[in-house]
């Protein structure tokens, strides 16, 4: 097995070689120690393994490495860098949106790759958004305030 | 696992033929990859022993949406977002994006495929009974020839397809709308998001001065594969739309049903479900 994937990953021109095959999240934790993603459920309900793929939120647990090849890659290690999804962090803070932490990386990607799409988005809207995040402390009341708050303003 | 498979990223359709036409070898093609990879990882019957994983990244003509005069010809490898996205836009085929929106959830609907719903043919697929109600056709390459079939003649029984092994789904050709026609998409499931269809149904019909002129009805995971009722659609043409009459033929439903499967163990509850699900869409069409 010898495939080499270029990819950008949070920012980054990567370029590896692939030695045995793995899923993308298995990739990105275990070669390039990015730790924020995590395997909950493995079958792409949880949401705690996504990933920003050209903008878009994607389950990393459902992807080869391989399919890694050519795109733009961001997890929280990379989307840090921006100013608005700081502002998305301390919302999350703030509002109480975090207990146990487990689901909030995969959060905070999913509530940011609504933020990139739409610019006002409604709370049904950011119900939607989530809908592939599993949180099992907050009850998402939290969550969603933060997000809206994020977007919309207190 | 995965280690025994390599995985090749084709750039054109030749490439392809070069790797499924060796019978010697057990290939399987990825799209989005939300089945495939769960399937490898399950080591479930379908995707054991696979020799070569197959991806169509580069191949830029099965991602694209084209416009025809009568029809759109939508490459196999469009993922479900980016099929909503074009027909929410056109506002078209309404049913068809009422029905994907409700997939899984909003990370495997930015990778999974329409191709590969089709495909797997899980008897559940929500994008199906949609797709058979705009009488969809798919499109099939293989090296010597490129055959198109009616969707409903494709899908076989569950998680099996007509689909040979030295050929794949390149396209799915869907007839533009007929304006006059009116519809509904309904899934009935666990939950609203992240949540397998019980029932599903599509219909799309053409009402004209209180009379059925014509109605296409089809459901999913009602039936081992998803269907179109013909037969029940024959009984409404030319009837009026009264609520005794759709109530009749509506109930003929079941019959029809279990004399294709016969009796299962959750019929009890989903056969009368589902004829109260389908009245209930006939009839709002016809107010």
């Amino acid at each position: 097995m010898n495939v080499t994937i270029k990819f950008k990953l949070n920012g980054k021109e990567i370029i590896k070689a692939i030695t045995e095959n793995k899923r993308a999240l298995d990739f990105l934790r275990d070669d390039m120690l990015l730790t924020s993603l995590k395997e909950g459920c493995g079958v792409g309900e949880c949401g705690v393994c996504t990933i920003l793929v050209n903008k878009k939120a994607v389950n990393s647990c459902l992807m080869l490495a391989e399919q890694l090849n050519g795109e733009e890659v961001y997890t929280i290690e990379g989307l840090i860098e921006f100013p608005e999804f700081k502002k998305l962090q301390d919302n999350f803070l703030k509002h109480g949106a975090i207990q146990c932490g487990f689901c909030t990386p995969g959060m905070l990607v999913s509530s940011y790759a609504l933020m990139l799409k739409n610019k006002n988005a409604s709370i049904e809207e950011i119900k939607q958004a989530i809908s592939g995040n599993l949180c099992r402390c907050t009850g998402y009341k939290p969550i969603i305030k933060a997000i809206d708050t994020t977007i919309n303003g207190e | 696992m995965f280690n025994n498979l390599k995985y090749v990223s084709c750039d054109s359709f030749e490439s392809v033929f070069e790797l499924i036409n060796d019978s010697t070898k057990k290939n399987c093609i990825i799209a989005g990859g939300t089945d495939v990879i769960t399937g490898i990882r399950n080591e479930s019957n379908r995707f054991k022993n696979i020799d070569y994983i197959i991806d169509f990244k580069k191949i830029i003509k099965v991602h694209q949406i084209v416009e025809n005069e009568k029809d759109y010809l939508v490459g196999a490898f469009v993922t479900f977002t980016e099929l909503t996205d074009y027909f929410e836009n056109k506002k078209e085929f309404r049913l068809l994006t009422d029905a994907i929106n409700r997939i899984g959830n909003l990370q495997v609907r930015n990778r999974a495929t329409i191709g590969g719903n089709i495909v797997n043919c899980a008897p559940c697929a929500d994008s199906v009974p949609p797709l058979l109600v705009y009488g969809a056709t798919v499109i099939l390459a293989s090296s010597s020839e490129e055959r198109e079939i009616e969707l409903s003649d494709f899908l076989v029984s569950p998680y099996k397809t007509t689909l040979k092994e030295n050929e794949f789904l390149a396209y799915i050709r869907i007839p533009k709308e007929e304006k006059e026609y009116k519809g509904n998409f309904v899934k009935l499931g666990k939950r609203r998001g992240v949540t397998i269809s019980r029932i599903s149904i599509a219909v799309l019909a053409k009402i004209e001065e209180n009379k059925f002129i014509d109605i296409r009805i089809a459901s999913g995971a009602i039936t081992p594969i998803a269907k179109r009722f013909y037969s029940i659609e024959e009984k409404f043409k030319g009837k009026e739309t009264n609520t005794e009459i759709i109530k009749q033929i509506v109930s003929e439903i079941a019959k029809e049903v279990l004399g294709q499967t016969g009796i299962r163990w959750s019929y009890p509850y989903k056969l009368p479900v589902f004829q109260q699900l389908l009245y209930s869409e006939i009839k709002k069409l016809t107010l």
